[in-house]
C-alpha cells in the first residue's frame, strides 16, 4: 500500500513537473526568448513515451526555432516529427512552408503551401495557405504563376488580386543597367533609387581620385600605388553596388507584393491543446 | 523499526530513479544541442545533469558541458577556464572515453589558437586512448596532417608514426583533412592576412563598432573563402552600404546591450552564386 502511494506521488510529481516546464516554456516565449522555449518543449519530448505526443512537443519546438531564426535546428526537429508521428504530417508541411519561405526559396515555400491547402479540410487553412502560396510565387517573382494560382482561387479577395496586378504592372531594374552605371562612380545606386549609398560612393571615389592625382604629380609613386589600391577597391565597389542594387530593388518590390497579398494572416498552434497540435488562423 | 522504514527506503529509491530519469534526459537532450551546435544551452543541460549525476557517470557531463563552454566563449578568459576544465578532465577523469573525448578537444582548440606543437601531445594522448573509432580517427588525421606539416614532430614519438601508419587509408579519407588540405582559394588569402592583422591589431584599439552581423571583416572573410578575389568589391559595396541599413533597421537583433541588423553574404551574391 506505502508503496503504491509513493509511486502514485513520483507519478504526480511527475506530471507537476511536465507543467512546470511547459509553462517555463510558454512563458519563455512569451519573454522573447524562443531558442529557450525550444529547449524546454524538447525537454517535454525527451519526457514523453507515446510517439504522437513526443511528436507534438517536438513540432513545438520546431516552431519555436522557426521564431528564434535557428531553421537548420526546426527542420532537423521536423524530420523527426515526420519520421515518428507521421498524424502530425499536415502541420508539419505548413511549418516547411513557413520555413522554406524564412530561407527565401520561394519555390519550395509554394510547393509546401499548395500541399497543406490539398491536404487540410479547414476552410481558414485553405484560405490562408492559397494567400502564402500566392505570396511566395511572388518574392520568387514568378508573376504567372502566382496569377495562375490566383485564377484558381475565385472566392480570392479583391485586394489579393489588385496587389498582384499591381505587382505585374510595374517595372523592374534592369540589373546590367546598373551595373553600366555603376562605372560612373555612384550612379549604379541612383538608378535603384539608393541616394544616399550614390552620395558616399561618389565622395569616397571622388577622394580616392584625388590622392591618387596628387600623389603622382608629386611623383610619391609608393603612396600612389596604396591609394590606387584602395581606389580599385572603391570603384569595383560601385560598379558591384550597382549591380546589386538593381537586384536589392526589384527583391525589395516582390517582397512589398508579397507582403500586401499576405496582408494581415497570420497562424499559430492552439496552445491549451498541446502536445495535440490544432492550427488557429486569422485574418 | 526495520518494516517501518521500508516504505521511506523504497520511496528514496523511486525519488532517485525519478532524478536519475530527469538528469538521463537533460544528458541526452545536451548531446542533442551539442549537436546543434547551440554551444549555451548544451553547457546550460550538461551541467544540469552534472550536477545530478554521480562519478563517474558526471564526468561525461561535464566533459559535455566544457566541450560546449569551449565551443561557445567569446572572450579569451572563458576559453582559458574552459581550456582548463578539459586538460583537467583528460587528466584525472576515471572514465577512458572521457579522458579520450576531452584530449581531443584540447587538441582542436589549440589548432584553433594556432598552436600545433602545444596541440600534439593531446592529440596523441586522444588518440592513443583508442576508445572509439571517432575519436581515434579524428586525433589520428589531425596528427597525420600536422605531421605532413612538420615531418620534425615524428621524431619525438617514433612509434606514434607506426601506429598512425597503420590507419592511413581511413584517415585520408577524413572530411576534416580533406577541408584542411583544399583551404581557402589562393585570391583570397591576401586578403585574408590583412583581416588576421586588422582583428589583432586594429580591432582592439578601436573597438568592435560594427552594427552588422555579420561584421564587415568577418563578412569579408566569409565572402573570400566562398569566392577569392570576388569579395573586395562585395566588402566596398557593403561599408558603402552600411550607414543605409543602420538607418533602415529592419529585423533588429538584440546582441548583449546593443542592438545589430543582419546583413549576410548571400543576401548580396545571391543572383550569381545561387545561394538564396
Amino acid at each position: 500500500m506505502a508503496t503504491l502511494l509513493v509511486a502514485c506521488a513520483a507519478v504526480a510529481a511527475d506530471e507537476e513537473d511536465t507543467a512546470t516546464t511547459r509553462a517555463l516554456a510558454r512563458e519563455l516565449a512569451e519573454q522573447g526568448d524562443p531558442s529557450g522555449a525550444a529547449v524546454e518543449y524538447r525537454r517535454l519530448a525527451l519526457r514523453e513515451q507515446h510517439p504522437l505526443r513526443r511528436g507534438g512537443w517536438r513540432w513545438m519546438a520546431a516552431w519555436e526555432y522557426w521564431h528564434a531564426g535557428r531553421l537548420e535546428q526546426a527542420e532537423a526537429l521536423l524530420d523527426r516529427v515526420e519520421a515518428e508521428a507521421p498524424t502530425w504530417m499536415t502541420p508539419t508541411l505548413l511549418l516547411r512552408a513557413e520555413i522554406a519561405r524564412s530561407e527565401r526559396k520561394p519555390a519550395e515555400a509554394a510547393f509546401y503551401f499548395d500541399s497543406f491547402a490539398a491536404a487540410t479540410e479547414a476552410a481558414d487553412a485553405r484560405a490562408y495557405a492559397r494567400r502564402a502560396a500566392i505570396a511566395a510565387r511572388l518574392e520568387g517573382r514568378d508573376a504567372a504563376g502566382a496569377r495562375a494560382a490566383l485564377a484558381d482561387w475565385p472566392d480570392a479577395p479583391t485586394s489579393v488580386a489588385e496587389a498582384v496586378e499591381n505587382y505585374v504592372a510595374g517595372r523592374d531594374k534592369n540589373p546590367q543597367i546598373g551595373g553600366w552605371l555603376g562605372l560612373v562612380p555612384g550612379l549604379g545606386y541612383a538608378y535603384a533609387n539608393e541616394y544616399a549609398n550614390a552620395a558616399r560612393s561618389l565622395i569616397l571615389n571622388g577622394l580616392f581620385l584625388y590622392g591618387m592625382h596628387e600623389t603622382a604629380q608629386d611623383e610619391q609613386w609608393g603612396a600612389f600605388a596604396v591609394i590606387a589600391f584602395f581606389e580599385f577597391t572603391w570603384y569595383s565597389g560601385s560598379v558591384y553596388g550597382g549591380l546589386d542594387a538593381s537586384h536589392r530593388y526589384n527583391r525589395r518590390r516582390a517582397d512589398d507584393a508579397a507582403a500586401t497579398v499576405r496582408g494581415g494572416a497570420a497562424w499559430r498552434p492552439d496552445e491549451s491543446a498541446l502536445p495535440t497540435l490544432s492550427l488557429l488562423f486569422t485574418f | 523499526m526495520g518494516r517501518l522504514l521500508r516504505p521511506v527506503r523504497r520511496a528514496v529509491g523511486i525519488s532517485l530513479l525519478v532524478a536519475g530519469g530527469a538528469s538521463a534526459e537533460s544528458l541526452d537532450l545536451a548531446q542533442e544541442l551539442l549537436a546543434d551546435a547551440d554551444w549555451p544551452a548544451a553547457r546550460r543541460e550538461a551541467m544540469r545533469a552534472a550536477i545530478a549525476l554521480a562519478r563517474p557517470e558526471s564526468e561525461r557531463a561535464r566533459a559535455m558541458a566544457a566541450i560546449a563552454w569551449i565551443r561557445g566563449s567569446y572572450s579569451p578568459e572563458e576559453s582559458a577556464a574552459a581550456l582548463a576544465e578539459l586538460q583537467r578532465l583528460a587528466e584525472t577523469a576515471e572514465r577512458p572515453d572521457v579522458r579520450g573525448s576531452a584530449a581531443l578537444e584540447v587538441g582542436h582548440h589549440l589548432l584553433r589558437q594556432g598552436c600545433p606543437d602545444e596541440a600534439w601531445p593531446w592529440l596523441a594522448r586522444a588518440f592513443r586512448a583508442g576508445v572509439s573509432d571517432e575519436t581515434t580517427l579524428a586525433a589520428g588525421a589531425e596528427l597525420l596532417w600536422l605531421g605532413r606539416m612538420n615531418p620534425s614532430r615524428w621524431r619525438r614519438d617514433p612509434d606514434l608514426r607506426l601506429q598512425i601508419a597503420s590507419l592511413r587509408v581511413p584517415l585520408w579519407n577524413m572530411p576534416l583533412v580533406a577541408r584542411e588540405r583544399r583551404g581557402p582559394p589562393l585570391s583570397a588569402r591576401p586578403g585574408l592576412w590583412f583581416t588576421r592583422f586588422y582583428r589583432r591589431q586594429i580591432r582592439p584599439a578601436i573597438g568592435n563598432r560594427c552594427q552588422l552581423r555579420p561584421t564587415c571583416s568577418e563578412y569579408f572573410v566569409q565572402a573570400a573563402r566562398r569566392y577569392g578575389w570576388r569579395a573586395i568589391p562585395l566588402l566596398a559595396d557593403r561599408l558603402v552600404r552600411e550607414p543605409s541599413v543602420v538607418q533602415a533597421a529592419e529585423h533588429p537583433l538584440y546582441e548583449q546591450d546593443r542592438v545589430v541588423y543582419p546583413d549576410p553574404v548571400e543576401a548580396h551574391s545571391f543572383w550569381w552564386a545561387g545561394s538564396p
